[in-house]
């Protein structure tokens, strides 16, 4: 006779009484799955998508790099102004000619494991890095450093090839330094149990159990060499559905989720959770491959940056979670950007002038005809799965159309997207990003020649200027380059950067600490996090 | 029976070779290439170390003679994305999927058998025609779309189970707690099996319900209860056991979808996953794995009809 | 043969759900005349509106016309279900046929094709296909085809075997007739109601199909609309807008149930006994 009366409740509740009861039924039904967030230890609770490689030297994903931030102390670790600041280096010297730093380790830090730390485990992890067939995806980050050398337990020296400024910005980006007493006898790819399940690092929580495809436990390392962490355990849990983890913010079983811009009117009506809106180092560009007749000339280039209206992509498409980018240097890195540059205006008009004297002529239905009479028509690549960047193709398109230009798009699965067309040149435009270090050095991107420059833009100035600019280690003279390279973008866009995106992180009321950071910088601080009770 | 079994299995070798060689030639043929290479910041020189890694430099007849050679020896090869043996990350999910669509299956049975043999016997009753509503409608339901109203209901709106994930992380899982991650997740995967096992049921108790023998059972005065439990089960539900058997493919392909809404550990999500990320090895490895398992669940089926049904011809 | 007594019923069900059908694809032929909203319009500015003068049902998260997908849509679910259905009937009963008709060692290579393929979960297979090769609706069409013929396959075998062994058939054969014409000539008559059956089931199926791969981002493409990726992408606005998510929602249900109400009173006309 007791499920009538329990039922009865239920119905009740239902239809209007307070809620308590009921809840109070489930918890007396099942005590121990929904009292997670009341009591037990101070927890933190992140998504994953999928089981993460928990070596930073190896990590080939997002979630792993995530991860292994918080378990994996570097050398350095950006500030909240993206400045690198000591993390296991106590302080550092420059040689004079910039090709020589040698650094001061911090005495006395821990392995989880009980280990000392000491420079030997700084040069074995740097010359896995550079050696390719470690199975190293840092590599190219590092291709400048010539050499590692111990001087001795506590002091370790880079030589660099040439001078290189990016490098302490990188030092603290994805550079997790790994034991060296781990792989005496073993390659980095064969420790698998280290990758999956035991890894030893020198952070601020170390990994007490991973179980593939549930979750990874991260408890307080009470080894930890700075500041001792406010929290008892950070845990990742996997959960592959981006309107699944949403649900589970919504339940309380997850503390931070980072969202897409569509999600907002589901996550910004519940109680309990805040979005964070902070900005990180990236631009978002359609990116013109210069090898096509149709895009060589600064002229149309200059004429497609007028013709869309990003303000109506950021607003509609992004509600509002981006910044007008001038330039391909994003806002975030203040001390490089320049903001008395011009806000990019849209005005298809001036875009059609631009575009007639660029030989271009009106045809039927307003389309623009060349002189041979072919159309300006080309395809526009995007990544598929990902609605933001979808709808931003999409208005892309149709701002694009109002000036007689027909961009017709094509969605691909982003590996076939990067490997089989935008590498070898196989496209005409594409919808894509980079996110950096936070530093302003963009070589590889955007120097003429260079490996990742798949827009194949060519513009002697901006080679010069952007050679100079990762060789000057005097952060005027510094800042001075950077401000030419966006003010010679201006006349000579590489590519049509259309903002500059702000990470949207929905974050449970009960979490402190967090810096206003991308997700990415901020876990390098992840013992100043807690959680009120 | 031996030389039945023996054909049986020598069918069953076939099998897993075609399907085996179909997903090779399915995943080699793809373009693009594993997405472990799809970064656009890897140099030339990091590219092709990755490639001869993971043996994609060989050509394609070399990369499927080792392939094969390497299933024959019970080998699955290596994961390109969690760098694993995949044998290891089957294993660590396959007892979760075993669970989950176990339960489910048990669940389907459980709900589909009595409810069919009542539906057959009160043919248009109450029970038939309420019974019939709810298969038309459970099997019309995207199950995507039934785990995330399930979870909206009864984790956000009304906290009564866990939205997600087998146990509580970080806490010890308890049996209540691994019993309450369960609830949702085998009543969603159950609904489209129950659905059609009570389906073939019910059509299989009623053409049993025609035969001769019942009539006979009937006029012997035997009670309807009898006649319904002892008679009629018997009979229906041979095609009942055949119809397991090819639900079971349906049941692994729709617990990927439950396993990824519902944060479940397990193999199905952890394929999709694999064919999302273009883990060749990890693909192929799965495909090959449940298929097996099919397969052999199959021939335990026919096993098992000999058991239920002697008069089941040897050759066929 | 014996008839059952006509279920009226089941008459009525029937025929309100061939009627719903009917009306579906009506609705996809001459939906587009009597209603010209462009479904793919973004009007970034008047997103997730309710109900209104221009939009009937509103507007989605990037301001297109809710009922204007829902009809584009529509056409794309049942071209989908239909055309799949028609694949793999084509190869089932193709394939069937050579199984039946032709030798011994096409009928049991054609049998452990059709026992791999019915080894591994459909779903499993048509992800692999289209995360590698990318989605297309052709690809899409295709790949449900070709992991759903195995059934019909089957059934046809097994009822040209049993026909082979029938009288009128040893005669026709005797006569000289070749395998194609006692396929055409006899079998088909016979084979037509439980073909019709198993397609009738297929095309439910086959949009439930591209509704869950719409899920996993590899059903139909946006920005074209189908059911399966409205119902998918509402999934993110079920707090704020529920509405989305109910449209296609029910238009997948009762376009499933009713095919499904049809293909079983096609199967009580064709098998009286049951």
């Amino acid at each position: 006779m007791k499920l009538p009366s329990a039922l009865h409740r239920s119905l009740r509740s239902l239809s209007g009484a307070p809620l308590g009861r009921w809840r109070f039924f489930a918890v007396a039904l099942l005590t121990a799955c929904t009292s997670e967030s009341s009591s037990g230890p101070n927890a933190l609770r992140l998504p994953l998508i999928n089981d993460p490689i928990l070596n930073p030297v190896l990590a080939p994903d997002i979630g792993s790099i995530l991860i292994n931030k918080i378990i994996f102390s570097a050398l350095v670790r950006p500030d909240e102004n993206l400045r690198p600041v000591p993390d296991l280096a106590l302080s550092w010297t420059t040689s004079e000619d910039g090709l020589e730093y040698t650094f001061n380790l911090k005495p006395g830090v821990k392995w989880h494991d009980g280990e000392n730390f000491t420079a030997n485990d700084v040069k074995f992890t740097f010359d896995q890095i550079r050696d390719v067939k470690s199975g190293s995806r840092l590599g190219s980050d590092f291709a400048a450093v010539a050499g590692v050398e111990v001087i001795d337990s506590l002091t370790v020296r880079f030589r660099l090839k040439a001078p290189f400024a990016p490098f302490l910005a990188l030092l603290g980006y994805n550079a997790g330094i790994i034991p060296s007493h781990k792989f005496r006898d073993r390659k980095l790819l064969d420790a698998t149990d280290f990758s999956r399940s035991t890894p030893v690092g020198t952070g601020p929580f170390r990994v007490v159990q991973a179980a593939s495809g549930s979750a990874i436990v991260l408890e307080r390392n009470p080894l930890y060499h700075g500041a001792a962490p406010a929290l008892d355990q950070v845990i990742f849990r996997i959960v592959p559905d981006v309107n699944a983890q949403v649900a589970q913010l919504l339940a309380g079983e997850l503390d931070i989720v980072p969202i897409e811009p569509a999600n907002l009117p589901s996550v910004e009506r519940a109680a309990g959770v805040d979005v964070v809106r902070n900005p990180i180092v990236q631009h978002v560009y359609v990116g013109f491959n210069q090898q096509r007749a149709i895009f060589k000339s600064a002229l149309v280039r200059q004429a497609l940056d007028l013709a869309v209206n990003r303000k109506a992509i950021i607003d509609g498409v992004l509600k509002g979670a981006a910044d007008m980018p001038r330039g391909t240097i994003p806002l975030v890195l203040s001390e490089f950007f320049d903001p008395s540059l011009p806000v990019p205006s849209y005005n298809p008009d001036s875009a059609r002038k631009l575009l007639v004297k660029a030989g271009w002529r009106t045809g039927d239905h307003l389309m623009l005809l060349d002189g041979s009479g072919k159309p300006f028509a080309f395809t526009l690549l995007v990544d598929k799965g990902n609605p933001t960047r979808e709808q931003a193709a999409l208005a892309v398109q149709q701002d694009l159309r109002r000036v007689g230009i027909d961009a017709s798009i094509q969605t691909l699965e982003f590996a076939t997207l990067v490997r089989d067309r935008v590498l070898p040149g196989k496209y005409d435009a594409v919808l894509i990003w980079w996110t950096t270090p936070p530093d302003p050095d963009q070589f590889s991107f955007y120097a003429s020649g260079q490996d990742n420059n798949h827009v194949r833009y060519v513009n002697r100035r901006v080679d010069s200027l952007l050679a100079a600019g990762r060789a000057t280690l005097d952060s005027t003279k510094r800042r001075d380059i950077y401000r030419q390279f966006q003010r010679e973008e201006l006349s000579d866009p590489p590519v049509l950067v259309l903002f500059y995106p702000r990470e949207l992180l929905a974050v449970n009321r009960r979490l402190r600490g967090l810096p206003a950071l991308g997700l990415r910088d901020a876990l390098r601080h992840a013992e100043r996090l807690s959680v009120a009770r | 029976m031996t030389a039945f079994l023996l054909r049986r299995a020598a069918h069953a070798l076939t099998v897993v070779f075609v399907v085996c060689t179909v997903t090779f030639l399915l995943v080699h043929l793809a373009p693009g290439g594993p997405a472990v290479l799809a970064d656009p910041k890897l140099t030339q020189e990091e590219q092709a170390a990755i490639e001869e890694r993971l043996g994609l430099d060989q050509p394609i007849p070399v990369q499927y003679g080792i392939w094969i050679s390497r299933v024959a020896r019970g080998e699955l090869g290596e994961s390109f994305l969690y760098q694993v043996p995949n044998r290891r990350a089957i294993a660590e999910r396959l007892p979760n999927t075993v669970l989950l669509a176990g339960s489910a299956l048990l669940l389907s049975v459980l709900l589909a058998v009595p409810l069919g043999l009542v539906s057959a016997i009160h043919r248009g009753g109450v029970v038939d025609r309420v019974v019939s509503g709810v298969v038309f409608l459970a099997m019309a339901v995207p199950t995507f779309w039934l785990a995330i109203l399930a979870i909206f209901t009864f984790a956000v709106a009304f906290p009564v189970f866990p939205a997600g994930g087998a146990t509580t992380a970080g806490a010890s899982g308890s049996l209540v707690d691994r019993l309450s991650h369960l609830v949702m997740p085998a009543v969603v995967l159950a609904a489209v099996t129950t659905a059609e096992l009570l389906r073939y049921m019910r059509s299989s108790a009623q053409t049993a319900l025609a035969q001769p023998f019942i009539r006979v059972a009937r006029a012997k005065g035997l009670r309807e209860r009898t006649v319904a439990w002892r008679h009629v089960l018997r009979n229906a539900l041979v095609p009942v056991v055949t119809a397991l058997g090819i639900q079971l493919p349906r049941l692994v392909g729709g617990a990927a979808i439950t396993e990824t809404v519902f944060a479940w550990p397990g193999l199905g999500r952890l394929g999709i996953q694999a064919a999302l990320g273009r883990d060749y090895p990890l693909v192929m490895a799965i495909t090959l794995f449940v298929s097996a398992a099919v397969v052999v669940v199959n021939l335990l089926i026919d096993v098992l009809y000999l058991w239920i049904d002697p008069r089941i011809r040897l050759e066929a | 043969m014996r008839y059952a007594p006509v279920n009226h019923r089941l008459q009525r069900r029937a025929f309100l759900a061939a009627g719903f059908v009917a009306l579906l694809a009506v609705i996809a032929v001459v939906g587009p005349l009597l209603y010209s909203t462009d479904p793919n319009a973004l009007d970034l500015a008047r997103a997730a509106q309710p109900p209104g003068e221009g939009h009937p049902l509103g507007t989605d998260e990037s301001g297109r016309d809710v009922l204007g997908r829902l009809l584009a849509g529509g056409r794309v679910s049942l071209a989908v279900g239909f055309a799949a259905v028609a694949c793999s009937g084509l190869l089932g009963l193709s394939l069937g046929a050579l199984a039946g008709l032709g030798g011994r060692r096409v009928d049991s290579f054609v049998m452990r094709l059709t026992d791999a393929m019915m080894s591994v979960p459909a779903l499993f297979l048509i992800i692999t296909t289209l995360a590698l090769f990318g989605t297309t609706v052709t690809g899409l069409v295709v790949a449900i085809g070709a992991t759903s013929w195995m059934g019909l396959a089957r059934l046809v075998r097994a009822e040209l075997l049993a026909i082979r062994e029938q009288d009128y058939v040893e005669a026709a054969r005797a006569l000289g007739t070749q395998p194609l014409r006692v396929l055409t000539r006899h079998a088909f008559p016979h084979l037509l109601p439980s073909v019709l059956v198993n397609v009738t089931f297929g095309v439910g199926t086959a949009i439930l199909m591209e509704s869950a791969l719409s899920f996993i981002g590899l059903g139909i493409q946006p920005p074209a609309a189908s059911w399966g990726n409205m119902l998918s992408n509402a999934l993110t606005y079920l707090h704020a807008s529920p509405a989305l998510a109910i449209y296609p929602g029910v238009m997948i249900l009762m376009t499933v149930i009713s095919v499904n109400v049809l293909g079983d009173a096609l199967r009580d006309a064709a098998e009286p006994s049951r």
